[in-house]
């Protein structure tokens, strides 16, 4: 099943084109790199994947819905999760309340003006920090953790929704080495477990070809090539885009 | 036709002269994000000072090039001197505080200001001369026009001409505008962000200054200028988008302009109803306002804001989860009020009275700014809408009391809902700027509209029912219904609904991408804050027994934000604290002293400096710290 | 932060030792007075003024009673929910025995209210508006001043004489303007019903545009203006309407215009030949007005204002009912209230038992230039009593006790 189509979407920026035709679709349960050098357009496909910027051309579906003109928060409640370069958290709250607000906002609980919030959903969230190692942090603030803890955070945050669909740009970045694998590892488990598809976008290399299923490689807007890590690794179009960068040994 | 372009000529003067105040008041905000509420009393102390100047180099006789252009420019001089003390002794102390902090200072300094100037110059108007060689009028198109408008037209473009000039192409200039397009970065090119800072503030406390010297022939020195031209620059800063220079001379212009044709043009007739526009110019400034921000929410040439980064541990969780020890002194404290009719004398309840609706307005204020993030400069328009609502059902409608008292709110909610629609779509002081727009609106609607509201006389007779209008009666009422309200806030806040509301604060984007529909959850936060801020008003039209469009106005707003601010907008329990210390204060001090506002205004630059985290604020972090 | 400390708590130690002074010394009369002494300090300061003179005065012949006479002063902040606290705090707390003061109307109105409600006697001194003794009149609520309809009123006869076809009005843009503009336009279409007005220009309190102002006036191309403009607006006004010609061959009407307060502003710019009401302190030849002014200047070493008028003769209006009364019970006070005549420094006034206002006029005339200040260069006494609609009508107007 097609969980993501991507039918020909354009996007320029005051004369600038950043996204020329970009069609693409995701299977269920697939995991998906989007790599690309710096300004190929891959934040901002993103976003317009998520709602926050709208194509000049094009459409999106998920799973059969047209998405493309609606509004973020529409989207995400119908199972798409996303995590963000810079780590989003809301951080004048615990670690665990982070959780539980993306809990209640799944369960469409928020309108509750009554109960004490910090009761509700409270196992789930721990349940939820447990699978992600985040357990021992669960009662801390959000703004006293280290870099790599609040990615945690959000991809908790991310996957508290049960989204069928999982959009991370550059979930490592900023991480110390260990951590990135550590963590790409997980997800990558995660997503086996609950048919979870993921689209993510990357510059570490040994992370894509290690969890990608296919990779597509942007360059200045324009979708260049696609196709399983072998592919791509041996597609000269790649090697000429990524001039200077490691792709690995084949 | 030539009374069009004399027209015309009209609002280019008085454009000129709202740049000039405006000029600074952006400058100032783009570098040090403070909103100076003071710059106002700047521009007022301008022209005090050009006027005795002026008279000190004139000596007696009459007003020479000399005396006239050096007064002025001394004037504007000193004005500056003053600015720069002002910066260096309170606000550098506030910079690091939480978020429109200094606005507190800012107001301090108006009310110091006032009553210096009262002390100075006495109480009467003093009409300077007029400028030498420019007094009279040239003919323009068969119609008299005054030369120093002329002089005036031309002074603003040159002023606009000059601060380019000094922006673009003085190091200075270059500092200041990396400054004020990235703090930090300018901070991590080893730029000397004191120093900047300082002569930044000193040149547009100069502007202020010589806008308002320049008035000296054109209109007489006054203690109301710093209210009037306060909020007139605020909307020129906002309209033309913050920090933006040019921005503020093309607001001016567009305000100057539409002010003068409203004149101009008089009554007009239309579908069998006449409208007279000469009375629009009693808000045109928002009219402007709130239709430019609604097309363009970083008005005409502002960009987005770059978020600051927080300053240090300004925005803390709102973490005051009732420790026991806490819950003991809240039920003591109610205790102890539900106690106090049988001991205090009755002029202490109707302080009580007071200080718990303040609270109450306080606290729906707090919710706004606290929980949801979004400072409110018009608050009073719910409160004065409650209380109009009520007083208007009892005494119009001819319901009974109890039942005007939720009539108000009511009233005041279905505003809310109205003006949060456009407000949410904003944010930050645009959004802050927009509920003020909102705020004159209503205000002129209830001022104007004689037949319903009692113009600015306003409603008397709003007298509670026989069982309640004693005064010990009214005060349980007040207790009861205040009491409840702010708990119930309180509840709200920790509620899955209020933890929405912080999410949306802490991260828009991380609450759009779990699915919160934010605009819908922040509407819906000035619906609960307009209730509330409503239930206020209503208690405070029946234990006045009498409302008038003050209950609205810009002065009630501000008291709100003094008592939230001064609280601590990170607690809970700041705006109640907040507005029980104003209140007893303003109390106390203007039942003793003469120049209470003087004195005032110091006990809060004290309180300020001494708690730059709001007094419950302070509080708290020092008891964790020590924890 | 330690040094910063101390100063607080010793900021607030002070304040402690003042909250527990106890007010007042035993045995004397306490009056409370509440009024915007802040916010409108260029009329206020002489009205405290006029009334410490009358106190002092007052003092001096004996009190009442034998007792010493106390006046509490009060500032209500111009607003009126923070006067009803002021007045409740006199009431409550410092025990007066009734009210006076007030300056803006909207203050006086709601004060007035409060003082129905308490049933206390109340003496509005200056607030204009015609509310507060017709549409808002009350039992407990006497007022001093000449109300708006009254120094309107004053000013017709001459604008009915000129003849005049097309007026433009300009007037600030509230109650006090709006009554004042609505009065006259009734007032002279009644003896001349083929007038025009041409134009009306409504400008917002304290904030006249008037170089836009005054050209569409000049492009109205009046024969005459009816202003109620005062303070800064008219200062402004004024000013612009100089240098671009607007009063040349145009008669001016202005109310209040008259009063030092706003004349003398104005220095050698003052207008002249403007029909005004107002108050020419140094031409007043009655031997009353003298006596008060020889007084004042004595103590004050200053000259009076209209306000100081005001603070004087209210004062002696609460005097003089206190000894009418010979109580100081509130009813009692009321009835002797109606009708009361008080000898001010304008002569004797009268509060009429009809619609409690009391019979004080104003000086009506024409502005001149004199020795570089502006100055009412002829002028006659409005007598109050004269001025008023027919009682008939006030009855309408005026809501049963």
């Amino acid at each position: 099943m097609t969980i993501l189509r991507v039918e020909g979407i354009s996007k320029s920026y005051s004369g600038a084109l950043v996204l020329d035709d970009l069609s693409f679709e995701l299977e269920a349960g697939e995991i998906i790199a989007m790599i690309g050098p710096n300004g190929a357009g891959k934040t901002t496909c993103f976003n317009i994947l998520d709602g926050q910027l709208r194509a000049d051309r094009g459409q999106v579906f998920f799973a059969d819905t047209r998405i493309s003109s609606m509004e973020t928060h529409e989207i995400l409640r119908l199972g798409v999760g996303r995590t963000f370069q810079i780590a989003a958290t809301f951080h004048s709250f615990t670690v665990a309340e982070n959780v539980q607000i993306a809990l209640l906002a799944n369960r469409g609980l928020l309108w509750n003006l009554h109960s004490a919030a910090r009761d509700l959903c409270r196992d789930e969230a721990q349940r939820m920090l447990e699978r992600l190692g985040m357990l021992a942090q669960a009662a801390q603030s959000c703004s006293a953790l280290s870099y790599g803890d609040l990615k945690r955070v959000e991809l908790a945050i991310a996957l508290a929704g049960h989204p069928r669909l999982l959009l991370m740009d550059e979930p490592t970045a900023g991480m110390a080495p260990r951590e990135r694998l550590e963590l790409m590892a997980l997800v990558a488990r995660l997503a086996r477990e609950r048919e979870l598809s993921v689209l993510f976008t990357e510059h570490d290399m040994d992370i894509v070809f290690a969890h990608a299923d296919r990779i597509l490689l942007l360059e200045q807007g324009r979708l260049i090539c696609q196709g399983a890590p072998a592919e791509v690794r041996a597609d000269p179009r790649a090697r000429r885009a990524y001039l200077g960068h490691d792709l690995g040994a084949p | 036709m030539s009374s069009i372009v004399l027209q015309f000529l009209n609002g280019l003067t008085s454009a000129s002269t709202l740049f000039l105040v405006a000029a600074g008041l952006s400058l100032i905000f783009g570098i040090t994000r403070v909103l100076n509420f003071a710059h106002g009393s700047l521009y007022m102390l301008g022209i005090y000072l050009a006027y005795s100047a002026i008279g000190v180099f004139a000596g007696g006789g009459g007003v020479t090039h000399a005396a006239f252009w050096g007064g002025i420019l001394i004037a504007a001089t000193v004005v500056g001197i003053v600015g720069a003390l002002l910066e260096v002794t309170v606000l550098r102390r506030v910079y690091r505080s939480p978020e429109l902090f200094q606005l507190l200072a800012t107001f301090a300094v108006v009310l110091l200001a006032k009553d210096l100037v009262l002390w100075l110059w006495g109480p009467e108007d003093l009409l300077g001369p007029r400028a030498p060689g420019l007094g009279g009028a040239v003919e323009i198109l068969g119609s008299p026009f005054p030369e120093y408008d002329l002089f005036l037209i031309a002074v603003g473009p040159l002023i606009l001409g000059l601060l380019w000039l000094l922006l673009h192409a003085t190091r200075w200039g270059l500092l200041i505008r990396a400054a004020t397009q990235d703090r930090e970065m300018a901070a991590a090119l080893g730029i000397n962000q004191k120093l900047l800072f300082t002569s930044a503030f000193a040149l547009g406390a100069f502007l202020a200054g010589l806008g308002g010297a320049l008035q000296i022939p054109r209109e007489p020195a006054q203690h109301f200028l710093d209210f009037t031209v306060i909020v007139d620059a605020f909307v020129v800063v906002v309209v033309g988008g913050m920090g933006s220079i040019p921005g503020a001379f093309l607001a001016a212009l567009l305000i100057g302009e539409v002010k003068a044709l409203c004149i101009g043009i008089g009554d007009v007739g239309a579908f069998g109803f006449s409208i007279s526009l000469p009375k629009l110019t009693l808000v045109v400034e928002s009219l402007v306002m709130a239709a430019v921000l609604i097309f363009r929410p970083w008005g005409l040439m502002g960009r987005a804001l770059a978020v600051l980064p927080d300053p240090a541990g300004a925005r803390q969780a709102l973490l005051e989860k009732s420790t026991p020890r806490m819950r003991m002194a809240g039920i003591a404290i109610i205790a102890g009020l539900a106690v106090t009719p049988a001991f205090a004398n009755e002029y202490s309840l109707v302080l009580i009275i007071d200080i718990l609706i303040f609270a109450l307005f306080a606290s729906s204020l707090h919710f706004l700014m606290g929980p949801s993030g979004m400072a409110s400069f018009g608050h009073a328009a719910y409160f004065g809408l409650g209380a109009y609502g009520a007083a208007l059902a009892f005494k119009h409608a001819g319901f009974p009391m109890e039942i005007s008292i939720v009539i108000g709110p009511v009233i005041a909610t279905i505003a809310a809902l109205a003006f949060g629609w456009f407000c949410v779509r904003l944010s930050g002081v645009y959004l802050a700027m927009l509920t003020l727009a909102f705020a004159q609106i209503a205000w002129s609607v209830v001022y104007q509209w004689d037949s319903l509201t009692g113009g600015s006389n306003g409603i008397v007779g709003v007298w509670p029912a026989p069982w309640l209008s004693g005064r010990v009666a009214y005060f349980y009422l007040v207790l009861v219904l205040c009491g409840a309200a702010i708990g119930v806030l309180r509840r709200i806040v920790f509620s899955p609904f209020g933890y929405a509301l912080r999410a949306c604060r802490d991260s828009p984007l991380r609450a759009a991408a779990i699915g919160i529909d934010v605009r819908r959850f922040q509407w819906m936060a000035f619906l609960v804050a307009g209730g509330f801020a409503g239930l206020a008003g209503a208690l405070f039209a029946f234990s006045k027994g009498s409302i008038s469009p003050e209950v609205l106005a810009i002065g009630q707003s501000v008291d709100g934000l003094v008592m939230v601010l001064l609280g601590g907008v990170q607690t809970l329990s700041g705006p109640l604290v907040g507005a029980a210390v104003l209140t007893w204060l303003q109390e106390l001090v203007a039942r003793h002293i003469d120049y209470w506002r003087a004195l005032l205004g110091l006990i809060i630059i004290v309180l300020v400096v001494a708690f730059p985290a709001g007094i419950v604020g302070q509080l708290s972090s020092r008891r964790r710290t020590a924890e | 932060m330690k040094c910063l400390n101390a100063v607080v708590r010793g900021m607030i130690a002070l304040v402690l030792l003042i909250a527990g002074v106890p007010a007042g010394a035993q045995g004397s009369i306490k009056l409370g007075e509440l009024n915007s002494y802040k916010v409108f300090p260029a009329f206020l300061e002489p009205y405290k003024k006029g009334m410490q003179l009358a106190l002092e005065e007052t003092n001096a012949a004996g009190g009442v009673f034998g007792r010493n006479l106390e006046i509490v002063f009060r500032d209500d902040n111009g607003n009126p929910g923070d006067a009803v606290r002021v007045a409740e705090e006199l009431l409550t707390r410092e025990r007066v025995h009734f009210l006076l003061g007030t300056f803006a109307s909207n203050v006086g109105l709601a004060v007035a209210d409060l003082a129905r409600q308490r049933k206390v006697l109340f003496i509005a001194a200056e607030p204009l508006t015609d509310k507060i003794t017709w549409q808002n009149g009350n039992r407990y609520t006497f007022r001093l001043r000449p109300s708006t309809w009254m120094q309107t009123s004053m000013l017709v006869p001459d604008a009915v004489k000129l003849k005049k076809k097309r007026w433009a009005i300009v007037y600030p843009n509230y109650e006090y303007g709006q009554s004042a503009t609505a009065a006259f336009k009734d007032l002279l279409k009644k003896s001349q019903p083929d007038v025009q007005f041409v134009t009306e220009q409504a400008t917002p309190l304290g904030k006249i545009d008037s170089g836009a102002v005054v050209q569409a006036l000049i492009d109205a191309k009046p024969d005459a203006i009816f202003s109620s403009l005062f303070g800064p607006d008219l200062s402004r006004f004024v000013r612009d309407g100089n240098t671009r010609g607007l009063f040349k061959n145009v008669a001016v009407f202005n109310l209040l215009a008259g009063e030092p307060e706003y004349l003398d502003a104005l220095k050698d710019e003052a207008p002249t030949g403007w029909y005004v009401t107002g108050y020419p302190w140094y031409a007043i030849n009655t031997p009353e007005h003298k006596k008060f002014l020889a007084a004042y200047q004595k103590r004050w070493k200053d000259y009076p204002r209209a306000g100081s008028v005001v603070g004087y003769a209210t004062v002696l209006s609460a005097v003089a009912v206190m000894k009418k009364a010979g109580s100081l019970d509130s009813e009692k006070l009321v009835a002797a209230m109606q009708g009361l005549q008080v000898d001010s420094p304008f002569g004797r006034i009268t509060y009429r038992a009809l619609d409690h206002q009391a019979t004080m006029g104003a000086y009506v005339g024409r502005t001149g230039v004199k020795d570089g200040k502006g100055v009412m260069a002829s002028f006659v006494y409005g007598d109050g009593a004269k001025f008023q609609p027919s009682d008939a009508e006030v009855r309408k107007l005026r809501p049963a006790d």
